[in-house]
């Protein structure tokens, strides 16, 4: 898939853009919290990565290469939007921004009000999480990153993403007291 | 919580990601303590539900759109104009990304990888769960959808000479052909060698055969008792069933596309015995539904079912099969009329 890129195969680079296109923007979008904002930096991506094909050198999974390149661009975005303080303390959705839309699309069964509930509280649970930590739990759990890959995305240590999740299992265990 | 047990070992016990020994010592701390056993509970709650949130979908299609208008100008200068150049910051991170980590070779990275946290990478397995369906590209290209309650093992060998791939479960193969590493499909009783094709693998520990059906070019299957069958080459509506015990069994002409609908979300039976059905659907829909009534059990069903609510399922079931269901929570007993108050 690589090597067709690099050639310059447009249904490649197609093919590429739409296996990954959703759930970049769906990482990118709970870092920067904007859908919009997502949406814009994932084609950034892309749109280098086809310039600059030929040079296009993955010494990794294309999937660590791809959440790696839009981490960083999302980091660069709230550095740019001068909220960098946000990514180092606690996060409170900036008003105006769009909410982290979470629905429940594809569920396969029609659950009870409670897991309903459940879900809305761990929603509001993980939105709270400071930020560092809510990014790796993201990566690690509904993107199914493992903690190496989750550390090479981010640009930290092994150690610091098992710190990280860690620390953000016990604070969703603690927010959710009232519901375990 | 008790802190003698270190909280990532216990999320890897949870999500099924644990050496033996790392089992063991689980079990071994968990059990000592009725408490213990409701945390873990309450952890294991808070990590499915995590994993179970899926934000609304973006457009992709309107997303390429813009994207395909906006790259189509370096489209037409082709792939040889541009001179090499120092590469960009964006290229250098990702550099710098990839000398950081160990490759582990492979791996799109959907569904569940496992790889022990990177301190074991022997295979890579994409898991799904029942009610989950996912489609995973592997590094050649090759795209695979997984069935619910299917394992997919990417061997770590992948791609070296053959592309080793071990399912249990269910399948939809769409192979990129290269005849320089082959791509085989390694299952319960019989592996499956890509000839250029797209086709489907069942392999539920359930059944009582494996089974593989081709859409499109050719397959090459054996059993993995060679004493008993030798291989078959199957090509496009070739269906071949491979029991524990006996040799193959091929039908040419078969419907495969009803056997593969589910890859694109529909599951459909025809003329299904309901002993065959009630598993399907408690996969597909997250349920465990079951008919004690043997009678019941052998009654068939003709019907195809999409992404719907699992209430209209049952309706739909109990209606075409005249019967009455009774639900509480995930379980789901189907019982003819009458035979309840006798």
């Amino acid at each position: 898939m690589v090597l067709r890129v690099r050639a310059g195969d447009r249904q490649a680079f197609e093919g590429l853009f739409r296996a990954y296109a959703d759930r970049l923007c769906q990482y990118t979008a709970s870092v920067v919290r904007s859908r919009a904002v997502a949406e814009e930096l994932v084609q950034d991506v892309f749109a280098d990565l086809w310039t600059r094909r030929e040079q296009w050198d993955v010494r990794t999974t294309v999937a660590r290469y791809l959440y790696a390149a839009v981490h960083h661009r999302a980091v660069n975005q709230l550095k740019r939007r001068a909220l960098a303080e946000r990514w180092a303390t606690a996060a409170t959705p900036a008003p105006g921004e769009d909410a982290p839309a979470m629905s429940t699309r594809s569920e396969p069964v029609d659950r009870h009000v409670e897991h309903a509930e459940f879900r809305a509280a761990l929603c509001q649970a993980l939105d709270r999480l400071p930020e560092r930590c809510r990014v790796t739990f993201i990566l690690r759990r509904q993107h199914h990153l493992s903690y190496t890959e989750t550390a090479a995305v981010m640009g930290v240590t092994l150690k610091c993403v098992e710190r990280q999740y860690t620390k953000a299992l016990r604070l969703l265990r603690e927010a959710l007291a009232a519901h375990l | 919580m008790d802190d003698l047990i270190d909280l990532t070992l216990l999320e890897r016990y949870i999500t099924g990601e644990t050496s033996p020994g790392e089992t063991a010592r689980a079990r071994a701390w968990i059990e000592a303590s009725p408490e213990r056993i409701a945390e873990v509970d309450a952890y294991r709650r808070i990590l499915n539900e995590a994993a179970a949130i899926t934000p609304a979908g973006f457009d992709v299609d309107a997303l390429w759109a813009r994207l395909d208008r906006r790259t189509a100008d370096s489209r037409a200068k082709g792939a040889t104009t541009q001179p090499p150049k120092r590469p960009a910051p964006f290229l250098r991170y990702a550099g710098t990304t990839a000398a950081l980590v160990v490759t582990l070779g492979l791996g799109a990275l959907v569904g569940h990888s496992v790889d022990l946290a990177g301190r074991s990478s022997a295979t890579r397995a994409y898991i799904t769960g029942a009610g989950q369906r996912e489609t995973i590209m592997l590094p050649d290209g090759t795209h695979v959808t997984l069935a619910p309650a299917s394992t997919l093992r990417v061997l770590r060998r992948y791609g070296r000479a053959t592309r080793d791939v071990a399912l249990e479960g269910e399948a939809y193969f769409s192979v990129v052909h290269d005849p320089a590493h082959p791509f085989v499909v390694r299952t319960r009783n019989a592996s499956t060698t890509d000839l250029g094709t797209n086709f489907d693998v069942r392999a539920y520990l359930g059944d009582s055969a494996v089974r593989v059906a081709v859409v499109e070019g050719s397959v090459s299957v054996r059993g993995n008792d060679r004493s008993r069958s030798g291989a078959v080459v199957l090509r496009a509506g070739d269906l071949v069933t491979v029991p524990a015990s006996a040799g193959l069994q091929l039908t040419h002409g078969a419907d495969v596309t009803s056997i593969t609908a589910w890859s694109q979300g529909h599951l459909v039976f025809t003329d299904a015995p309901l002993r065959d059905v009630l598993p399907e659907l408690s996969r597909w829909f997250d349920i465990e539904i079951s008919a004690p009534d043997p009678q019941l059990a052998s009654a068939t069903l003709t019907a195809s079912f999409r992404d719907e609510p699992v209430g209209d399922v049952l309706a739909t079931l109990a209606g075409a099969l005249g019967v009455q269901y009774e639900r509480a929570g995930r379980t789901v007993t189907l019982r003819r009329p009458n035979t309840r108050h006798r």
